[in-house]
């Protein structure tokens, strides 16, 4: 804490808010989950049964992948960049648990690896960042076709294998907690401890909201970087190991279902593109938005393409409510 | 970019690093297949390319504003199938249809983010999940049917002649007062707003612009495919924003030139064409797509001197 024991850092904080308030305002967080209930309540009403707690906690289920993707990418978007290597991470994680453990119970360590190989790979990202001043979108683009690449080279093409039996086991939804939401809820008191109540999360408010700021207040960026790509990295891998669990068998193409709907539910939930504000909190309330609205259109029979737009659209309509910048002035 | 003393006419060319990569690529790949310089070889490359490389220019010119959009690999398809679907009223309806459509469409990514002051990297990732769908509607499964006098826009020399007339339109806007303000509010909006720049009106057409050569883009994709795919401009988008900032055209707006952008879109082919020609399994593409992407990132960085000025004698007036 010494060398930011200085630094009035407040990530909470809206700037707009110490204007005099003309108009109705609330924080993004609460917008984002009033939008969450909102959503629900309409679900509700086109399909009765749809607040109750056993098709709540299948939703539930069913988003916690998103909600550990889109943790590791709140951090990253914070810092003022984006990371588009998590879809390649997830499909590698995905693949290679169970290419790797073929079946066999006792190959934990093989888990170990992956995430370890995860970690890796957000340190290069990280590196390319920092040390070659290489654009984030365009640096995690590259290391994300690399190893989307890889894990086709290293599988021969083919994914084949079965997950550890204990970790299909666990992921299965039985009765209204499942493997996927403990693995949800552990990764978000992780992430909120992290990036709310830690130094290592002030210094990444800090970088998002001025670089420059951050440097003259003797915050060295790079070792901040490192830790949030490497984070953002493993927190996709072990997505994808969990989501081995659950889906039984490896798919190359996973990963990009992810990418987009982890970018626009840290937007939703009022995390702002260009860095500096937002929190994990509000990411819960979008990765719900998302849960439930897919939800609603598959429970209303409605096709993907259908879907897509809806998606869509509810983001635009959600952002238009209140994640709009301010005014250009002089 | 600083302004040329007046009456001096000087080409824009952008970074160096992407000429000398595009000079490397090409040797790399004869010394490997020595047959692959032949001329009917490289315009059959240039054709196969043509639709990347209006997705660069028209992504280029979005990010010289500092924008970005994500949306144009959605509206490359959705303008795709249109030109298959209504293809039956004739080919010239077809085209104007899709170009139209491709206008409209980013003229509305415009006009959401500069009058809801959107980000728009996030109203282009949203519209991009919208334009998709609306393509998975109007075409559920690919079809065939563009017909075949549509190859002639890819085949022979008019892929060359097309990216010339690219380049030389670009040489040219970049010279009037538009293209000073699209430099401007590159370089700072807040700047350019203040000098009475119209933000709003200028951004919305580089958008609309964008979305014409998109349509553009997707004319030539309908005529290297013969047909129409829903999914067919959904890699187009990270490989168009790849290609762009290759050719040296930054991020931070303001900087670069569309020519670079033309360029790194024939880097990121020949790069593609390495692999094919190794004989290496198709899995390593993306592998080494990828590694070249950085080591052609990162290097820039020592060999970037920043502008390739060429000066020529003034024509005309100069600049104003």
């Amino acid at each position: 804490m010494s060398d930011v024991a200085n630094v009035d850092v407040q990530p909470e904080t809206d700037i707009d808010s110490a204007k005099p308030k003309s108009r109705l305002r609330m924080t993004p967080t609460v917008a984002a989950y009033g939008a969450a209930v909102l959503v629900g309540v309409v679900g509700q009403i086109l399909h009765p049964g749809f607040l109750g707690s056993a098709h709540l906690s299948t939703v539930l289920s069913l988003v916690a992948v998103l909600g550990i993707v889109a943790a590791g990418q709140t951090f990253v978007i914070i810092t003022g960049g984006i990371d588009l290597s998590v879809s390649g991470i997830l499909a590698f994680a995905e693949v290679m648990t169970p290419y790797w453990v073929q079946g066999h119970s006792s190959r934990w360590p093989i888990l170990l690896l992956i995430i370890v190989i995860a970690a890796a790979l957000g340190v290069i990202n990280a590196i390319g960042i920092t040390v070659f001043a290489i654009q984030p979108l365009i640096m995690t683009l590259g290391v994300g076709a690399i190893v989307d690449g890889a894990v086709l080279v290293l599988t021969g093409g083919s994914s084949t294998g079965l997950p550890p039996a204990w970790l299909a086991h666990s992921m299965a939804h039985n009765g209204w907690l499942s493997g996927l939401l403990i693995t949800w809820v552990v990764v978000s008191v992780l992430a909120y401890m992290l990036l709310h109540r830690s130094t290592f999360g002030r210094r990444v408010f800090a970088i998002g909201t001025s670089p420059r700021a951050a440097r003259l207040a003797g915050i060295r960026s790079w070792p901040t970087l490192l830790g949030v790509y490497a984070f953002s990295a493993v927190m996709a891998a072990i997505a994808g190991i969990v989501l081995a669990g659950y889906s039984g068998s490896g798919d190359f193409g996973i990963g990009d279902t992810y990418l987009f709907p982890s970018i626009g539910a840290v937007v939703i939930g009022g995390t702002s593109i260009l860095g500096g504000r937002g929190g994990y909190i509000g990411t819960i309330a979008g990765v719900l938005i998302l849960g439930v609205i897919d939800s609603i259109l598959t429970l209303s029979n409605i096709a993907a393409a259908g879907r897509q737009i809806a998606q869509g659209l509810a983001i635009l309509l959600i952002l238009i409510l209140y994640a709009r910048e301010r005014r250009l002035r002089q | 970019m600083t302004t040329p003393a007046r009456g001096q006419f000087v080409v824009n060319l952008g970074d160096a690093t992407i000429y000398l990569t595009v000079i490397a690529l090409f040797i790399v790949n004869v010394i490997l297949q020595p047959r692959f310089a032949q001329v009917s070889n490289l315009l059959y490359l240039l054709g196969t390319t043509l639709p990347l490389v209006f997705a660069a220019v028209a992504q280029g010119l979005v990010m010289l504003t500092s924008s970005i959009d994500l949306a144009s690999g959605s509206i490359i398809s959705l303008t795709n199938v249109l030109i298959v679907v209504l293809i039956g009223h004739g080919s010239a309806t077809a085209i104007v249809v899709a170009i139209v459509a491709g206008t409209v469409l980013g003229a509305l990514a415009g006009l959401l983010t500069t009058t809801l002051r959107l980000p728009s990297i996030i109203v282009t990732l949203a519209l991009s999940s919208v334009w998709a769908g609306v393509a998975l509607y109007v075409l559920p499964t690919p079809k065939s049917g563009i017909p075949n006098s549509f190859s002639n826009l890819t085949n022979g020399y008019v892929p060359l002649y097309l990216s010339l007339a690219l380049a030389v339109l670009w040489l040219w806007l970049a010279r009037t007062r538009f293209g000073r303000r699209i430099y401007a509010i590159g370089s700072s909006e807040n700047a350019a707003y203040t000098a009475g720049i119209p933000i709003v009106s200028t951004k919305v057409a580089v958008f609309a612009i964008s979305g014409a050569l998109l349509a553009l883009g997707a004319l030539m994709l309908s005529s290297t495919t013969g047909g129409g795919d829903p999914l067919s401009g959904s890699s187009i988008t990270l490989e168009a924003i790849a290609a762009a900032v290759l050719g040296g055209v930054s991020f931070q707006g303001g900087k670069g030139s569309l020519i670079g952008a033309i360029f790194g879109a024939v880097a990121l082919t020949l790069i593609t064409n390495l692999v094919f020609n190794t004989g290496a399994s198709a899995f390593y593409q993306g592998v080494v797509y990828g590694i070249l992407l950085v080591l052609a990132l990162a290097l820039s960085r020592f060999t970037a001197r920043r502008w390739i000025r060429m000066p020529v004698p003034a024509i005309g007036g100069g600049l104003r």
